[in-house]
């Protein structure tokens, strides 16, 4: 799964979101010139009945309208364009799309018996308002989506072994350390050196971080919830 | 009357005019920065058509908050504006609705963007594939078939 990081490295950015911003600063101006689109706001010149040919809204406004898409959509249309791919990647996108999200509570489960895994339940669901992840007690009223399950995992006993960070969903089982993302349905193991592992967000660096206690710590990063690692 | 209400003429770049109420003009931050900062009668719009502007002044008018005297509220209760919004998009064709996108963001009328971005995501929701979608919105692929293949199989679950 490293493969596609170097790709990504090189990928593009969207053009920020400040677009308002830059209206409001330059408003004071008596005549401002708007470039959003190459053939003007409202040009009549498509012919009508055809299937506008290259009607691209600017970058900006396509991640306005992606930020609008379920999650799921938003991975089924990664095989658009290159373009596309590269947007709903990036980090900033991925910010501004949560940004417009309400928050959602995760609920994982697991039908092992007797420490025989079986299968990894993940569900989640969208809160009405309140910010904080809630679990159980609250759910009764609310409808969850499996959003995936994973194979032979199970949920280890022992509060201190699972992590839930951002939307990400993090177990140890073994000497392995399992992330796995609801909103992409992916699963990273890592192989670790000591059963110390747990996963943190490093807002300094908006980065993802595994750590692992060992004599000294090691720290593994992940960069964003949706690059592929 | 006295307090009679102050008519803004707004020109697009095709030279269409429209006479509105200054309220109605307050619905977009950028025209309402200007109107303030200008306080001309008339005021042309080079970035919007005559087409793109009438949908955004009727738009505004529909959507604009008239507190009359005596209190009593003109504006429509939000169940009807919903569905006014509902037909206003639906009688529009997509490359409309880029145009009033853009028109929006130019003129900063946030209700309207939101109202319009919804429009294509719902768009683009609906369509099953991203063979849909690219034809739905003129999306030329830059995938080989390789690469294609690839992505595709990285999200096969999002396609159940």
């Amino acid at each position: 799964m490293m493969k596609h990081k170097e790709h990504e490295k090189g990928s593009l950015e969207p053009m920020p979101l400040d677009l308002k911003k830059k209206m409001d600063a330059k408003s004071d101006q008596k005549e401002v010139f708007c470039e959003s689109r190459d053939n003007g706001v409202g040009s009549d010149d498509k012919s009508p009945g055809k299937k506008l040919p290259n009607v691209l809204l600017p970058l900006d406004m396509d991640v306005e309208t992606l930020t609008r898409l379920p999650g799921k959509s938003l991975m089924k249309f990664l095989c658009v364009s290159k373009t596309w791919y590269s947007l709903i990647q990036s980090q900033r996108f991925v910010a501004s799309y949560y940004a417009k999200k309400p928050s959602c509570f995760i609920v994982a489960f697991t039908n092992s018996v007797c420490d025989h895994p079986k299968r990894l339940f993940i569900l989640s669901g969208e809160e009405e308002e309140e910010e904080e992840e809630k679990e159980e007690e609250t759910c009764s009223s609310l409808v969850a989506n499996l959003d995936m399950t994973i194979p032979s995992v199970t949920w280890p006993h022992g509060g201190y072994k699972y992590f839930s960070v951002h939307g990400f969903l993090a177990c140890f089982e073994g000497l392995n350390f399992i992330i796995c993302n609801p909103n992409t349905r992916q699963v990273i193991t890592f192989h670790c050196k000591a059963p110390g592992t747990s996963l943190g967000y490093d807002p300094v660096d908006d980065q993802f971080k595994a750590l692992t206690h060992v004599t000294s710590i090691m720290i593994i990063t992940l960069v964003s919830w949706c690059t592929r690692l | 009357m006295e307090n009679e209400k102050k008519m803004i003429t707004l020109k697009s770049s095709d030279d269409v005019t429209f006479e509105v109420e200054e309220a109605v003009v307050l619905e977009s931050q950028f025209l309402s920065h200007l109107v303030q900062d200008c306080p001309a009668p008339e005021h042309k719009i080079k970035e919007v058509t005559g087409k793109i502007l009438s949908k955004v002044v009727e738009y505004c008018e529909k959507h604009v908050v008239v507190v009359v005297d005596g209190g009593d509220s003109s504006s429509s209760s939000g169940d009807d504006l919903k569905k006014w919004d509902d037909k206003f998009i639906k009688e529009m064709d997509l490359s409309t609705v880029y145009d009033l996108i853009a028109a929006a963001n130019y003129l900063n009328i946030q209700a309207l963007l939101d109202l319009m971005c919804q429009r294509v995501a719902d768009v683009i929701t609906a369509c099953k594939d991203h063979k849909e979608i690219r034809e739905t919105l003129g999306i030329v692929s830059d995938y080989t078939a390789e690469e294609e293949a690839e992505v595709l199989k990285e999200n096969e679950w999002a396609f159940d």
